[in-house]
């Protein structure tokens, strides 16, 4: 991505999410905040520094990687043309406002593409730019729950429960940056700026894996499963120090007593048990037989032996058992980065690996405002120009 | 900055992606939902499956519960990734398949596959090998745990990998188990990057004329979409743990039962004015001015006690009446969606989001369904569903002609068993398909409510002709 500009407004969780794979493809994200104050996120907790600081919030940390912030007060006439400006230099635009928002600051769909028509502007919304709910409101768990996922996330009988974190923001990002560069392949070959507008809640209603078709082909609500149904395809079991994912595939032939034998529970080749029909038939005997097994061993070891025998075994980890992980220390999944706040921070890097990794330096994320002088240098405003937008709080 | 000559600015309805060919060997969704997103945006995605070997997903759900002649043709979960895709089936233990193959990367921009990592060598068809074919070829492997470091060979599901890749950690109540989401989810990130690997690896060969191998491993995409908790744990910070529905720092937050069954509302409530617009709706405006719940701080101290609060409010509206109030305050709140509520949304209707797919008549009485849009919407070139998911071996004659083989290679190929259009009985009999009674779908919990009805109610006959015009 070398080469590519890119304007990110209006802070969040998706849209900088995107803006950022963007950046970690080598393109040149400014990222435009307000003075004082900067994007939310900077005030999400945890931080890096074990206490409330707007550079070293971990979300804003991993959000923001390789980008620059430029404070800039968009409610005033110089700060929005000076926005303005920057978007007339820029391949893309990404904004993460809701439309009303956006409107009121006057750099909606409208105005972005009349500053810069080759522009790709990308507005990831939590509804949409149209339709009746384009302004509502939304944090991660609406969405989860306006998206689908929620109503099938959780225990049987507790309400339907939040995916981990950020999830449902993440993954809005993650297609938001698909259609960004579906939309920059075009614009490269044709000069042809277009609108790529993202609502997170089609995303999310896009991702339920054929559990729409329960209703279109057989008109069944789809619920948050029970457990005690075999206990072997949704629930995680318990076992000496945690929790582990005995997976079978619901649609694949069972190799019931390749499991036994590696179980050593030979009650499992018992006739009850021989089919799927019979091993959901007596479920609870079943699962009271595995949970009694699984107790004499820790997480770790069974999920080792069982990869050993081919089983697909998971395990439930915590961060810190990640950052102990053999296996992503060997492929080089961490980073050292230094913060002039937090420190010497390990942060994960690399999504995938590739024969054409654009190796790129490592660069923390922005302290707030910390390229406002060296952008707007750029644009042949001068130092004391700047100095003089800071003391009116315009940058 | 050098461009290729400018392609005449054509294919606006099929998306900005048309004439980039991409070879899919994929199942479930990690890779299935990575090329429906290339698809939807005009690619042309050539799914290779095998008769051994059909992808695992053609399976139930099947329309009216029915498996009919051809179940395979028929089940949701495969139809839902797999649309706008053509599908070739191919043995690619032989070497006539392995032949095949290879003529049609040649034809190709893009190999997407999720094999184990020693599957595609044992073939004869790892990166060195097509290279050779096609120098600038872009493939993406994506496997659970990559192609190097000592979990490598280990197999995965997106069902296993998110308590791996520690997301589970952050699944659930607190003082309950990890619990993994409703989908296999880390398929979905995994997808969506490998989308976005692939698209980026595009650019990168306009520009540069390379192409390139991309190992994706879902272990780590699963692991980088918890980034912040992981960033925390190594700063020697607490990362925090399972909250329910509740928010580390707004307050309240939550998920409240409505009238009805297994009815819920979600409500976030981000600053004092908000709690004050809530305490309104919900008929306690004196609850403003406590101060218990003066702060966030305070709210979250005494959150038990606001959750019964507005119970009492929720558990005697319908969740779509509690939602619709909540919102009209100006608070961020939505109804737990069932599937039922998303295709019969009317924020959704009014956006046209779903669309029509017919099905080919050997899928039986499928016929026209709606399945989900576009996942972006791009205002000039916007891609659309053109087709619905195939059938196994649906393209064969077509795909193989436009190779050069003549028809009767193609019927040596099919006498052989290179190809076909049936899955091998012992890999996918018909008698392990699932068929459970709606009555006992109900019973055992899986399934909320069955309507009979669901037809009318989604207007299958007006999504059947507005698919035809």
């Amino acid at each position: 991505m070398a080469g590519v500009r890119v304007v990110e407004l209006g802070g969040g969780v998706a849209a900088p999410f995107c803006a950022r794979l963007l950046a970690d493809q080598g393109a040149e994200v400014v990222k435009l905040e307000r003075p004082g104050r900067g994007d939310p996120s900077r005030d999400c907790a945890p931080f890096a520094t074990g206490r409330p600081h707007r550079d070293a919030s971990t979300l804003f940390l991993a959000l923001n990687t390789g980008k620059a912030s430029v404070t800039l007060d968009l409610a005033t006439t110089t700060g929005r043309e000076i926005a303005l400006e920057l978007v007339r230099r820029a391949d893309v635009v990404v904004s993460g406002w809701r439309p009303a928002t956006a409107e009121r600051i006057g750099l909606d769909d409208a105005a972005l593409a009349s500053a810069n028509g080759r522009a790709v502007r990308v507005a990831v919304t939590n509804f949409g730019l149209r339709g009746p709910l384009r302004d509502a409101r939304a944090s991660e768990l609406v969405l989860c729950a306006a998206g689908g996922l929620a109503y099938l996330t959780g225990e049987y009988e507790d309400p339907p429960t939040k995916l981990a974190l950020n999830q449902c923001q993440y993954m809005g990002g993650a297609h938001a940056v698909v259609g960004a560069l579906a939309a920059l392949w075009h614009m490269e070959a044709t000069g042809e700026g277009q609108c790529v507008e993202v609502s997170l809640q089609e995303v999310l209603a896009g991702l339920l894996q054929g559990k729409l078709s329960f209703y279109s082909y057989m008109g069944c609500v789809h619920r948050r499963q029970p457990r005690g149904r075999g206990g072997l395809q949704y629930a995680l079991m318990p076992c000496a120090d945690g929790w582990i994912a005995p997976m079978f595939v619901p649609g694949a032939n069972v190799d019931w007593e390749l499991f036994a034998a590696f179980l050593e529970v030979p009650e499992l080749l018992d006739e009850r048990f021989a089919t799927r029909a019979g091993r959901l038939q007596h479920a609870a005997e079943l699962d009271r037989l595995l949970v009694a097994r699984l107790a004499e061993r820790g997480k770790f070891e069974w999920f080792h032996t069982a990869q050993e025998w081919r089983l697909t075994f998971g395990v439930a980890q915590t961060p810190e058992e990640l950052l102990a992980c053999p296996h992503l220390d060997a492929r080089g999944f961490w980073r050292e980065q230094h913060h002039p706040v937090a420190g010497t921070m390990r942060m994960p890097a690399r999504l995938f690996r590739s024969t054409e990794d654009p190796q790129l330096p490592a660069r923390p994320a922005p302290r707030l405002g910390e390229h406002t002088a060296a952008v707007l240098g750029e644009l042949g405003i001068t130092t004391a120009e700047t100095a003089a937008l800071r003391a009116a709080a315009v940058a | 900055m050098t461009l290729h000559p400018a392609k005449a600015a054509l294919p606006p309805r099929d998306g900005p992606l048309a004439g980039i060919r991409v070879i899919e060997c994929g199942e479930a969704y990690a890779v299935p939902h990575a090329t429906r997103l290339l698809a939807d945006l005009g690619a042309d995605v050539i799914k290779v499956e095998s008769c051994i070997r059909p992808d695992v997903c053609r399976v139930w759900p099947f329309p009216d519960n029915e498996p009919g002649e051809q179940f395979w043709n028929r089940g949701g979960i495969f139809n839902e990734p797999n649309r706008n895709k053509r599908d070739l089936t191919l043995d690619l233990r032989k070497p006539r398949g392995v032949e095949v193959f290879k003529r049609l990367v040649a034809t190709a921009d893009v190999v997407c596959e999720n094999y184990t990592p020693r599957v595609m060598a044992q073939f004869g068809l790892d990166y060195a090998a097509l290279s050779a074919i096609k120098p600038d070829l872009i493939m993406l492997s994506s496997t659970g745990f990559g192609h190097t470091g000592p979990w490598s060979n280990y197999t995965a599901w997106g069902f296993t990998l998110e308590p791996t890749a520690g997301i589970s950690h952050f699944v659930g109540r607190p003082d309950g188990p990890p619990l993994r989401s409703g989908i296999a989810y880390v398929d979905m990130p995994a997808a969506s990057i490998g989308a976005y690997a692939v698209l980026a690896a595009l650019r990168h060969r306009r520009r540069t004329g390379r192409g390139q191998w991309m190992d994706l491993a879902q272990y780590e995409v699963g692991a980088a979409f918890i980034s912040e908790a992981l960033i925390a744990a190594a700063a020697g910070v607490d990362a925090g743990t399972r909250t329910g529905n509740r928010h580390l720092a707004y307050a309240p937050q939550g998920m409240y039962r409505c009238a009805g069954n297994d009815r819920w509302v979600a409500l976030t409530v981000e600053d004092d004015e908000g709690f004050a617009e809530l305490c309104g709706v919900i008929g306690r405006p004196e609850l403003a001015d406590a101060e218990r719940f003066a702060s966030a701080e305070a709210r979250r101290r005494h959150h038990d006690e606001l959750d019964e609060v507005i119970t009492a409010w929720t558990q005697t509206r319908g969740a779509e009446e509690a939602e619709e109030r909540l919102r009209a305050a100006g608070l961020a709140a939505a109804v737990a969606m069932s599937n039922r509520d998303l295709l019969l949304d009317p924020h959704l209707r009014a956006r046209d989001y779903f669309e029509p797919a017919t099905h080919a008549p050997e899928a039986g009485d499928l016929g026209t369904r709606p399945y989900p849009g576009m996942a972006v919407r791009l205002s000039r070139t916007p891609g659309r569903v053109r087709r619905a998911a195939p059938l196994l071996g649906q393209d064969n004659e077509e795909i193989l002609g436009e190779l050069g083989l003549s028809p009767e290679a193609i019927a040596a190929l099919e006498r052989e068993g290179i190809i076909g259009r049936l899955p091998a009985e012992d890999r996918m009999p018909a008698s392990q398909q699932r068929m459970v009674g709606y009555d006992e779908l109900v019973a055992s919990g899986l399934v909320t409510e069955h309507d009979p009805d669901f037809e009318q109610r989604l207007g299958l006959d007006s999504v059947a002709a507005r698919a035809e015009a």
